[in-house]
């Protein structure tokens, strides 16, 4: 490209010739187009670089000359000082301060030629006139560079904190600090401020922003007639403290958090989740401080002696969603799952965009695509996989949450356990003691013992046999067709062939679907002693073989059931699986098998849930064995529901599940003489076992001590017997215990760090550098007293140095409150964001949080105080022209209710709104057919009270959320949201006319009407308008509601089966005691208010 | 006054905010209502003025075909699998591309042909099989694109993949983009409307795929039901007239009023609009979805299924209707194609569901006109694999997912007819030529609309967004 062009002197010429024209040009263009710039030629007296100049290089000039070293072009680089001024060669400088005449860059956005001209015609991102005119008059004026806004640390300038004390002391009501900052800017803009709202619109705001419900009529008449000064302060304080204020922080926080009942990917079926939405109600009703909030959610876990509380906390990053689509590749998803939880804590803390440096560098700000991952190493060390369970599946690291009233028995048989557990090991170290025990113990004879199945695979016959459901899924197209050694338990699929076996015949199998089921056989639960084995004989090496087992997953259950196989060093395994892959335990042994030639491979099971009550045997002998994974503590019999005849999971022989992974695939060679034991096998008895069927007498020298202490304390010794059957018992019943308790997924670290790469184009599969846990550098260095951990994190989160989180929180806050950000962008403080509308103020809060302990009721309670926000929201003709957006407040804020609140509002003016907080979530009305099929997720509308639960309880299912709540722009909750849409469309006029909630709430608000609202029918319709919109209607108002009554009740009296069919709408009942056209005609009244923007609006 | 009239006035009045809210022109709201951003930061690079150039199609009609048919049974001839039916797949020929999690583990992979013979058809020549005896019969107007080719290999992904541009949830549907980049020609109706196959299981549907993601939400799909309530919560509640509404929006509205003298709010004008449009749905909703008023010799054209509103047939006919309305983008969805086995049995019944209905859509859109400025699109999330999943006997096999290669046919507005474009290998299994990828084909999809798909961006999150992300060429070869 060319770049560095003519003479210099030329160029002055060129340029001043150019403008002209250009501008002739341009000014010209612009009426035609009416481009929004034409009237903005008029440039600003003092041009700043922050809030002029780096937007406009950040938006058309960074994408090639940005931080991306892979983007960038002709070697120039102007988002940092140094390139934006250093010398690229042969005296030419990008910027001379000063000098816009002998600035490489003014040459290239001011050329008439297409080559020079900056940026590329064709690229898009031409600059305007005025942008161009701005660029050139900053370089006049010294092209004065400034770091970043967002990066500075927050500070509070000296003068304005003098102006501040001044004020204080000479201002005793009303105006606080905030008010100072806003005025300043008014004062700049030519805007004055509002008077006061009145008293019924100032509660009714407040009421609304603090608690999410409209105030009480007493409350309303309270707060009216309370002459006190400080009456509004003592109502802030008042609705601070409820449930409802806290319940209305946690609605905020669901967005941030993308909170969501379901799994929110294929099948989307429901997850245990809410627990975590009610602590987090907890947190805010308690006003846990902000930095805790945050710490106790990034690494509750972390922190020394973690409470169930703090460690349920960090359910927050696994609020993500997952897919139990079956097949998918595990990395990737998993890989995603990381990502999200990256990126979220990238938005939701940080208000910075770190996704754009999932595949790159980002493009404008200074985040590279190493520090994404390094970032992303925090969050990379869960013992977690892409595919899930399908239903209720909480997996990965999760928390038991037993109710209260369930965790004292499970402590007592704990503790029971324990103290069983300690006296077998006294009875053990008595029996060891006596002398000429172990004499005794080898001279006795052990037999071999008897098994419990036994499938000798010597023949098979041809038997059709019918199946479809799961395990036909397992063979697919193949029929299971075949019988095995005349035993209708063991059927076969495929082609097992015939051939000469250890014993006998045995069956080889050599393709995917020779496999053998043995149906109704082989379950077990984990406090059940059990032992299986059989003969084989393998070619293959460096994939997992499955040999037998019942967890190959047919249905996508968590690979619930045992599995002994070889791994990818033919070396035996065998794991037991509650629920993959955190409730397993696993053990392998130290040495490889020989391929070609047959081994007897069997494993025992004492039934203590303990990987040490595990044991593997090759050939007869107990094996050295490393422990992969002890930590199962529930059930391992799959939830199989018979379908054809098949009452429990088949264990599968040969190979195992559906090829997903997670499965130990498919056996390649023969296997002979299968034996499944339904007790546990000693050392002794094993190699009886081997030897009877071996023909050969037994090596004594095999055996240790502890091999003939063992024997001898489970078949000779009453009292161990007792014992080891009542620590079976006891685990038995804590299993049963444990039936009903639920868990949650929350963060946990691996015992072992994974480690995490940069993936090249975000690609789970290209791996490249390694990274370690970091976070981005010129946001803050990461001090080396921090662990580099989750909790490391945290620290760097919430230092008083860390530029981004407390004024990233705060602007949220203040979107929540004033309904815009200081700064528009919450999502993004970085250099493509919005500007602060008031840097200062934003300063100050962000400083004040942080030094008031990040108490977060006490930054509410300062801004609702303010003068600012106590201002009417009623728009004079000054304002709507000078600020028609009201950026600069010269007015209270206005705004449509968010979903929730519309919903709730009708739900509270009704009487109908149960005001309980927390539990399950509930399913209200919802029209038919929303969720789709497969039957399994239907939508099971609630009764009773929890159809008329505050919203913040709806059920969300991500990938169909309640159509009412989608209508009123509540996202789907798939990702992290920090500022929600704001539209106006014909389906919101839908809902609120024709929603069952909505006519229902409309109807039961009439009956209250009469009930509660006087005699008059306009005593009656003003009680329900104020229920609605906290004030009393006006005499216009008065008049029209009165016609639409007069109207309706004409129509319900000339037509009594309409009356009766709006009275009859929703569940709740119809008060015979009251006039039905009257009660019909009110509801219409009713129905109008609800659609009325005094109901829906705040104002 | 009647309301309609009435409703006429606050329009003329206030011209300008009412068809911003109503979903047309809504490039621009952003910045006249935030004049602060605009200054510089949101300053629009993309060019407000759309379509950026003469579209060719004014409207698309999307057949998604949900679950992934075959292409091996439908479109793609592949004579040498019937030679080495059974062999294994030559590595040679996989090159140790990625399978599924569902083959990953299977040892051996049968190559297996189509059941059915293939015969060319029409003037062109295309090839199609028995399958499709009434989609045989219009090829000389569709062009067959056998090259399409995806990033994800599992359904959830793929859909969300082809219907939004990313394999994640979070991202507007193309029907969202083109709302939001066109509007509406309709004022009665919305200008996204989905239709689903009733009764047809297999893989789920998920309403983000026609969700409007970052994007307002006025841009998200309005699914239009078979049954009572063709839009939700469209039917007033029992007891309560098409009169008694009229009656209480008169009074609604002349609140409304009040409320705007006290607060000056130009915003609730709009909302008298959007109240007035819901009203107009009311009628012309059940208008345009009640069939039955078509005559005799087009339910036949369609199939007896065109009589059963929300099967696909009365589903095709209804796009027809609401292409006829100007609505732009009418997406429809069958499930149903996910034949991981019993393939020979689920694919006829598939085609018995589909085939004379989508080729009567682009009969009638012909007749009358309307395959000039409408788009028809057919196909599905990816394509299946040339070898079986499971055992392949004689009678029966399976496939599993394919995405390096799968057929989805176009037709109508702008594409060349009688086409068919790309070009697999022998076996059905890789591409040779013109490979077109999910990001091209909805970059040329946008083309035909007279839309650079570079230059329709939302910022989002600092960052803007384009439906092809940062990939996407209009594949120029099959433009008429």
């Amino acid at each position: 490209m060319k770049h560095r062009g003519s003479h210099p002197k030329m160029k002055i010429k060129t340029i001043t010739f150019h403008t002209v024209l250009l501008t002739l040009f341009l000014v010209c263009r612009l009426c035609l187009a009416g481009d929004h710039h034409g009237s903005q030629v008029i440039l600003p007296d003092t041009i700043d670089f922050n809030f002029h100049i780096k937007p406009i290089l950040a938006d058309r000039c960074y994408k090639c000359h940005g931080p991306d070293d892979n983007a960038r072009e002709a070697e120039m680089r102007l988002d940092q000082k140094d390139g934006a001024f250093g010398d690229l060669g042969d005296g030419y400088f990008p910027i001379v301060p000063g000098k816009p005449e002998e600035s490489e860059i003014i040459w290239h956005i001011f050329s008439d030629d297409e080559d020079d001209l900056m940026p590329p015609p064709d690229s898009g991102y031409s600059l305007t006139v005025s942008e161009k005119e701005t660029i050139k008059k900053w370089i006049e004026q010294g092209a004065e560079w400034k770091d970043h806004w967002a990066f500075v640390p927050p500070q509070v300038r000296p003068s304005s904190l003098a102006e501040l004390q001044k004020k204080e002391l000479s201002n005793g009501k009303g105006e606080n600090r905030i008010d100072h900052f806003i005025v300043q800017k008014l004062q700049e803009h030519e805007l004055s401020p509002s008077s006061e709202a009145d008293k019924e619109h100032l509660i009714r705001r407040l009421s609304f922003d603090l608690t999410g419900l409209p105030p009480d009529l007493e409350h309303i008449d309270t707060f009216v007639t309370d002459d006190s000064p400080v009456a509004y302060e003592r109502l802030v304080d008042r609705l601070l403290a409820t449930d409802a204020h806290a319940e209305r922080m946690a609605m905020e926080w669901m967005d941030v958090a993308r909170y969501g009942d379901t799994q929110g990917m294929h099948a989307d079926r429901e997850r245990f989740h809410w627990p975590w939405r009610d602590w987090v109600i907890k947190a805010f009703k308690e006003n846990l401080a902000y930095d805790e909030f945050i710490t106790w959610q990034l690494a509750g876990d972390l922190l020394p002696n973690a409470t169930t509380e703090q460690k349920l906390a960090t359910a927050f990053h696994r609020n993500h969603p997952v897919s139990a689509e079956g097949g998918i590749v595990d990395e990737e998803f998993r890989v995603k799952y990381v990502q999200d939880r990256t990126n979220t804590t990238a938005t939701a803390f940080m208000g910075l965009t770190m996704e754009c440096a999932t595949c790159h560098d980002h493009k404008f700000d200074p985040v590279t695509q190493k520090e994404y991952y390094q970032l992303f190493a925090f969050f990379n060390n869960q013992m977690e996989i892409g595919m899930v369970a399908e239903g209720g599946g909480s997996s990965g690291p999760v928390l038991l949450l037993p109710e209260p009233d369930a965790e004292k028995p499970l402590t007592e048989l704990s503790q029971e356990i324990d103290r069983t557990l300690r006296q077998l090991e006294s009875t053990v170290s008595r029996i060891v003691a006596e002398k000429n025990f172990i004499e005794t113990a080898k001279s006795q004879i052990v037999q071999a013992p008897s098994a419990y199945a036994f499938f000798p695979f010597d023949c098979v016959l041809p038997k059709k046999i019918e199946v479809e459901g799961y395990i036909h899924r397992v063979v697919r197209n193949t029929p299971i067709d075949k019988i095995v050694d005349d035993n209708p338990v063991s059927v076969a699929s495929g082609e097992p062939r015939i051939v000469n076996g250890r014993i006998g015949n045995a069956l080889e199998f050599d393709k995917e679907y020779d496999l053998v089921f043995l149906r109704d056989t082989g379950t077990f639960e984990m406090n059940e002693p059990f032992s299986a084995g059989a003969w084989i004989r393998t070619d293959k090496e460096g994939v997992n073989q499955s040999i037998m087992g019942i967890s190959g997953d047919l249905t996508n259950q968590a690979w619930r059931g045992w599995d002994l196989f070889l791994d990818t060093q033919n070396r035996p395994s065998i794991r037991f699986i509650s629920f993959w892959p955190h409730n397993y335990m696993q053990i392998t042994a130290d040495i490889s098998i020989p391929t070609a030639s047959w081994h007897h491979i069997l494993f025992t099971y004492d039934g203590s849930g303990r990987a040490d009550g595990m044991n593997l045997y090759i050939n007869g002998k107990k094996q050295n064995c490393f422990t992969d994974y002890d930590h199962l503590y529930r059930t391992i019999v799959h939830p199989w529901k018979e379908q054809e005849g098949w009452k429990q999971k088949p264990v599968m022989v040969g190979r195992s599940g559906r090829f997903y992974t997670g499965d130990n695939g498919v056996f390649s060679g023969s296997i002979d003489h299968l034996k499944l034991f339904n007790r546990y096998l000693t050392t002794r008895e094993v190699a009886a076992l081997y030897h009877d069927e071996t023909e050969t007498p037994v090596n004594p020298d095999i055996f240790t001590d502890e091999d003939y202490v063992d024997h001898y304390l489970n078949h000779d010794d009453p009292g161990a017997q007792y014992l080891i059957k009542k620590l079976q018992d006891l685990t038995g019943r804590k299993l049963k215990l444990l039936e009903d308790v639920p868990e949650i997924m929350v963060m946990e670290e691996m015992p072992e760090t994974r480690k995490t790469f940069v993936l090249d184009r975000g690609q789970y599969n290209a791996p490249t550098d390694e990274v370690t846990p970091g976070t981005p550098e010129k946001v803050l260095p990461f001090r080396d007293e921090w662990p580099r951990n989750r909790l490391g994190l945290a620290h760097w989160l919430v230092d008083q140095q860390n530029p981004l989180t407390a004024r990233v929180a705060v602007n949220r806050y203040w979107q929540m409150i004033f309904g815009r950000g200081i700064v528009d962008t919450p999502e993004d403080f970085g250099i493509q964001g919005a500007l602060p509308s008031h840097p200062e103020l934003l300063d100050w809060l962000a400083v004040y949080f942080m030094e008031s302990g990040w108490n977060v009721r006490d930054l509410l309670r300062t801004m609702v105080t303010s003068n600012t926000y106590r201002q009417t929201s009623a728009t004079t003709k000054d304002h709507w022209e000078k600020d028609p957006g009201n950026i600069y407040l010269a007015r209270g804020a206005s705004d449509r209710l968010p979903a929730e609140m519309i919903r709730d509002n009708a739900l509270k003016a009704s009487g109908l709104l149960i005001q309980k907080v927390g539990g399950p979530s509930v399913k209200p009305y919802q029209p038919e057919g929303i969720w789709m099929k497969p039957s399994e997720s239907d939508y099971k509308q609630d009764s009773g009270e929890s159809l008329y639960r505050r919203s913040l309880y709806t059920y969300i299912r991500r990938s169909t959320p309640h159509p009412a709540m989608l209508a009123f722009d509540a996202p789907s909750r798939s990702v992290c949201v920090v500022k929600r849409e704001k539209t106006n469309t014909p389906l919101q006029a839908l809902v609120l006319l024709n929603d069952p909630q909505f006519v229902e709430s409309a109807r039961v608000l009439a009956q209250r009407m009469q009930f509660e609202g006087g005699e008059s029918v306009e005593s009656q319709v003003r009680y329900g308008f104020r229920l609605l919109c906290g004030r009393s209607p006006d005499s216009n108002e008065i008049r029209l509601l009165k016609k639409q009554y007069e109207i309706a009740l004409d129509k319900y009296k000339s037509d009594p089966v309409a009356a009766d069919e709006i009275l009859c709408l929703g569940a709740y009942p119809f008060d015979y005691r009251l006039d039905r056209f009257q009660t019909a005609a009110l509801t219409m009244v009713a129905s109008t208010v609800m659609n009325f923007d005094g109901a829906y609006m705040k104002r | 006054m009647s309301g309609c009239n009435r409703y006429l006035k606050i329009r003329s009045r206030r011209d300008f905010l009412t068809q911003t809210a109503l979903g047309f022109g809504t490039l621009g709201l952003a910045s006249l209502l935030n004049p602060y951003k605009s200054y510089a930061a949101d300053a629009s690079v993309s060019s407000p003025a759309l379509p950026h150039f003469t579209p060719k199609a004014k409207r698309v009609i999307y057949l998604f075909q949900n679950g992934a048919p075959s292409q091996l049974e439908l479109f793609d001839y592949k004579p040498l699998l019937n030679k080495m039916v059974g062999q294994e797949l030559p590595e040679s020929v996989r090159k140790g591309q990625r399978l599924t999690g569902m083959t990953a583990g299977q040892t051996s992979f049968p190559l297996v042909p189509s059941f059915v013979p293939f015969k060319q058809h029409g003037q062109s020549g295309t090839w199609v099989s028995d399958l499709f005896p009434n989609q045989s019969r219009i090829v000389d107007e569709i062009c067959v694109i056998k090259t399409m080719h995806t990033d994800a290999i599992n359904h959830d992904p793929a859909a969300t993949f082809i219907q939004t541009g990313s394999q994640f949830p979070g991202r507007p549907a193309i029907g969202s983009w083109i709302d939001y980049g066109l509007g509406s020609d309709n004022e009665n109706l919305p200008a996204f409307i989905v239709l689903i196959s009733k009764d047809r299981y297999g893989q789920p549907l998920y309403s983000r795929l026609w969700g409007n993601g970052f994007l307002p939400s006025q841009h998200q799909g309005v699914e239009f039901r078979s049954g009572k309530d063709p839009v939700l919560y469209l039917n007033n509640p029992e007891g309560v007239s098409h009169e008694d509404r009229r009656a209480q929006l008169d009074i609604l509205g002349q609140l409304q009023q009040g409320q705007s003298q006290r607060y000056n709010d130009p915003e609730i004008e709009a909302r008298i609009a959007q109240y007035e449009m819901a009203f107009r749905m009311q009628t012309s909703v059940p208008e345009i979805t009640d069939t039955s008023n078509e005559p005799e010799y087009i339910h036949e054209l369609y199939g007896p299924e065109s009589k059963n509103p929300g099967t696909f047939a009365a589903n095709c006919l209804l796009a027809r209707r609401l292409a006829e309305k100007g609505v732009r983008f009418i997406q429809l969805y069958h499930r149903g194609w996910d034949q991981h086995d019993y393939l020979p049995k689920g694919i006829q019944r598939q085609c018995k569901d589909t085939d004379q209905a989508s080729a009567a859509l682009i009969t009638d859109l012909k007749q009358r006109g309307l395959l000039e400025d409408t788009l028809v699109i057919w196909g599905g999330e990816f394509g299946r694999t040339n070898y079986s999943q499971g055992e392949l006997t004689e009678t029966n096999y399976g496939r599993d997912h394919h995405p390096k290669c799968f057929t989805i046919w176009m037709a109508g507005a702008g594409v060349k007819k009688g086409m068919t474009y790309g070009r697999t290998d022998d076996f059905g299994y890789n591409i040779v030529e013109n490979p077109v990828h999910v990001h091209d084909f909805q970059a040329t999809l946008m083309h035909l609309l007279g839309i650079d798909h570079e230059r329709l961006s939302f910022k989002y999150q600092g960052r803007r967004f384009r439906l092809t992300d940062v990939h996407g060429h209009v594949v120029n070869d099959i433009l008429a």
